[in-house]
């Protein structure tokens, strides 16, 4: 249990955590997919030596555990965890919903979105198959028990529906549909031009906006969550490095990577045409946030200004009404309550990313508490909870 | 209201200098004269090519001021050619007026056509003499223009990337003739050397150590960050905005440069060697250095422990950074203190979009003057007066 220090300290009615993870257990598919499926649905083979996702009779990704805590609650470093452990050795809350909640009840959480794991941060993987029939239904039988564990839940959990990015008009319907099952957000791929459809930028995807924004839906950007970002992510480091250092590096530089969805989100007057639209940067943390605002508003001064003239205020000016983004790790070396004045204490989430690595565990309340109690107990609340009440209807 | 270059020699840490078509063939040995970058006519547009009709680029300004002094967006102006662009973009005794006027002692210059860490000529030239003896020619070029402006002007020379051994023997010879630093690109994979994490690189960081020459990674110096850079924008921006959405996340991008190299532990080897992130602007570095600890305590902390500190305490004393456009919310000096007022330098960019221009120390006037004296003569000139020592 929390120590009650640490819950004086964070003095807030509601704690929600806005990123965790599933690590997909390897029949997780043929499991819940109905007969005339289960041979076409992604499951896990040995090829060449190595455990990797296949879709349709095709690998379309490596497999791995994917988490860096053990079935004992012990954290292990990422690389050997990443590439050397089995599923099974995590700990089970990684997949099992009623562990999870355990493991929440024992951090001190409420309730917690929960993003895929190893079939993509952005469920990309399951975009990767050619018959797109097959990819629908399979993302609907994802998204189908991902609602079902929702309601098992009564709203403790939250995993986010996946979107069919390679057409429009599905995106819509489904939606509409996860809508419907009660779901509060939907996790999209940056990159769906990787997928064959045009890139958000493009007026053809005003319809979905439209109708996420009427439903409010937030639209959920995790890092990494594209083809293309991965392969960012893997140029990152300069070669040479040791692999954990890779992954430091990849990580590090993932995290300013989301600034790409802050911008070109601002800069395509998505928000002009659709101002109850909400967009949420997931894992990117909020310490480069401030300098990316800065430099977008002179950019586009000095490099478009017709085009500035044209949206409705300065880009800087869209983040607050349109725009969150998670925190865990960052306390702005001991001056939390600036950096939370300069991005905006409505714009906050706060995030553990469980079982993940750099993940807040264990102990994610005590570990965040002391730098929280920096703040003024309204930005600590809203930011731990509130903002997460009102963004997800909670 | 200070004016700021009554109260220190202002030094400009970026700015560029288009290269004069005759840069090369004017210097060119015998025999070569037909070899080395030259600019020639193709259906009407003038292009840089190099040995047999290879093509490094179309030879354009280099720059968005007009001859007049007017100052256009990026894209439309930056096909326009050298009789377009001002001509302090390139010739250097109006870019000494201009200097005066805007009250700046001294400019650090980078390159235009080769690629502006040079890559151009590494990429895109494959006899292993030529593609040498263009790095020289380009080199001795930027050496008499730095004699000639009696050190007003700091050209930043490049390396043959190429080769570790070429580039040891050329920063030796570059000190010799006066250099302040060199100019190296971010990606020597892409040439076929090994990358900066290699220790095969070791050789040159301790001769740039010990001649005192900082090595400066201007951001997009490599095929591979102007690749992320062509990936930054959803192709369906405005073509205006493409731009804009590529210049600020290059910027961020040159934290690779210095994640990387805290992270190689190249500082604890070279203790004195410093490096400049050049045209990166400053407030994204907070942010770096202390996730740049996070990140490897939690991923490699066998890795972490193998260095002599904590990654972001290596800046202070190893990174340098250029701004110009920031503000930070109105409390600048928070920033500087954050990033350091040791580590922080003033820059213009002139003539590249987004420089500061016209009158840069009229503009910056407003939120130098909010600074600590101390610090505000450090950022514009004493830093770089010290670094460079001039």
């Amino acid at each position: 249990m929390v120590p009650v220090e640490a819950l004086d300290q964070l003095d807030a009615p509601y704690i929600f955590d806005a990123d965790s993870h599933w690590c997909e257990p390897p029949d997780l598919f043929i499991k819940l997919a109905p007969p005339e499926y289960r041979d076409r649905v992604p499951r896990v083979e040995t090829i060449d030596g190595q455990r990797m996702w296949v879709f349709d009779g095709h690998p379309v990704d490596t497999f791995g555990a994917g988490g860096v805590i053990g079935r004992d609650g012990r954290k292990e470093s990422s690389h050997r965890a990443l590439h050397e452990w089995d599923h099974e050795e995590l700990h089970i809350a990684a997949w099992d919903p009623t562990a999870r909640l355990e493991v929440m009840d024992e951090c001190g959480i409420d309730a917690q979105l929960i993003f895929p794991g190893t079939i993509g941060l952005g469920g990309q993987d399951l975009s990767l198959a050619t018959d797109p029939i097959l990819m629908r239904r399979t993302i609907e039988i994802y998204n189908d028990t991902m609602a079902q564990i929702q309601a098992d839940s009564n709203d403790r959990l939250l995993p986010l529906p996946l979107m069919p990015a390679w057409d429009i008009n599905f995106c819509i319907e489904e939606a509409q549909r996860v809508a419907r099952l009660g779901m509060r957000g939907v996790n999209m791929t940056s990159d769906p031009q990787d997928l064959g459809s045009p890139d958000l930028a493009s007026r053809a995807w005003d319809p979905f906006w439209e109708v996420v924004s009427d439903l409010g839906l937030p639209v959920h950007f995790h890092i990494g969550a594209s083809v293309t970002a991965m392969t960012w992510f893997g140029k990152y480091p300069w070669d040479s490095h040791a692999e954990n250092t890779k992954l430091a590096i990849g990580g590090t530089l993932l995290f300013i990577g989301n600034a790409r969805v802050v911008v070109n989100t601002i800069l395509s007057g998505m928000f002009d045409r659709h101002p109850n639209l909400k967009v949420v940067s997931v894992e990117s943390g909020v310490g480069w946030i401030p300098f990316i605002l800065e430099a977008l508003d002179y950019e586009m001064s000095e490099n478009a200004p017709q085009e500035l003239a044209e949206l409705h205020k300065s880009p800087s000016e869209y983040f607050k009404s349109n725009l969150y983004a998670t925190f865990w790790f960052e306390n702005n070396r001991n001056k939390l309550p600036e950096l939370v004045d300069a991005v905006g204490e409505d714009n906050i989430l706060f995030a553990t990313d469980f079982p993940h690595p750099t993940c807040l565990y264990p102990a994610p309340l005590e570990t965040v508490a002391p730098k929280m109690s920096t703040l003024s107990s309204e930005a600590r609340r809203k930011i731990m909870g509130e903002n997460a009440r009102k963004l997800y209807r909670l | 209201m200070v004016k700021l270059a009554d109260e220190v020699r202002v030094i400009d840490a970026d700015s560029h200098f288009t290269e004069a078509h005759d840069l090369f063939t004017s210097r060119a040995p015998r025999g070569f004269e037909d070899r080395v970058p030259r600019v020639v006519d193709i259906d009407g547009d003038a292009f840089w090519i190099v040995d047999d009709d290879v093509q490094l680029g179309p030879a354009r300004g280099g720059g968005v001021i007009n001859r007049f002094g007017e100052k256009f967006p990026f894209t439309e102006c930056h096909g326009n050619g050298i009789d377009w662009v001002h001509p302090a973009a390139y010739d250097p005794r109006v870019r000494l007026d201009l200097m005066d006027e805007f009250g700046i002692s001294a400019q650090v210059l980078y390159p235009s056509a080769i690629g502006i860490g040079g890559q151009r000529l590494a990429n895109e030239v494959h006899d292993p003499v030529l593609r040498r003896l263009c790095v020289e020619i380009y080199n001795d070029a930027m050496a008499e223009l730095q004699e000639w402006s009696g050190n007003r002007f700091l050209p930043m020379p490049v390396l043959p990337a190429w080769s570790i051994d070429e580039c040891v023997n050329e920063a030796q010879r570059l000190a010799g003739l006066g250099f302040r630093g060199v100019n190296m690109t971010s990606d020597p994979e892409e040439t076929g050397s090994p990358d900066f994490a290699d220790h095969a690189w070791d050789a040159l960081w301790e001769v740039c150590a010990d001649l005192k020459l900082p090595v400066h990674f201007h951001i997009g110096a490599s095929l591979t960050s102007l690749n992320f850079y062509g990936q930054y924008f959803w192709a369906s921006q405005h073509e205006n905005v493409k731009p804009a959405v590529g210049g600020s996340m290059l910027f961020l991008n040159n934290a690779r440069m210095v994640i990387n190299s805290i992270f190689a532990g190249i500082f604890d080897r070279h203790p004195k060697l410093q490096m400049v992130s050049v045209e990166s602007g400053i407030g994204w570095i907070p942010f770096i250095l202390e996730t740049m600890d996070y990140e490897l305590w939690e991923n490699a902390p066998q890795q972490a422990a193998e260095l002599a500190r904590m990654p972001s305490e290596y800046f202070k004393d190893h990174w340098y950074a250029t701004f110009w456009f920031e503000h930070a919310g109105g409390d600048l000096q928070n920033l500087i203190d954050r990033v350091g007022e040791d580590n922080v330098l003033f820059e213009t960019d002139f003539p590249h979009p987004t420089c500061l221009y016209p009158e840069p120390l009229d503009t910056v006037e407003d939120k130098m003057s909010a600074l600590r004296p101390s610090t505000r003569r450090k950022v514009l000139g004493d830093n770089a007066a010290a670094l460079y020592r001039v």
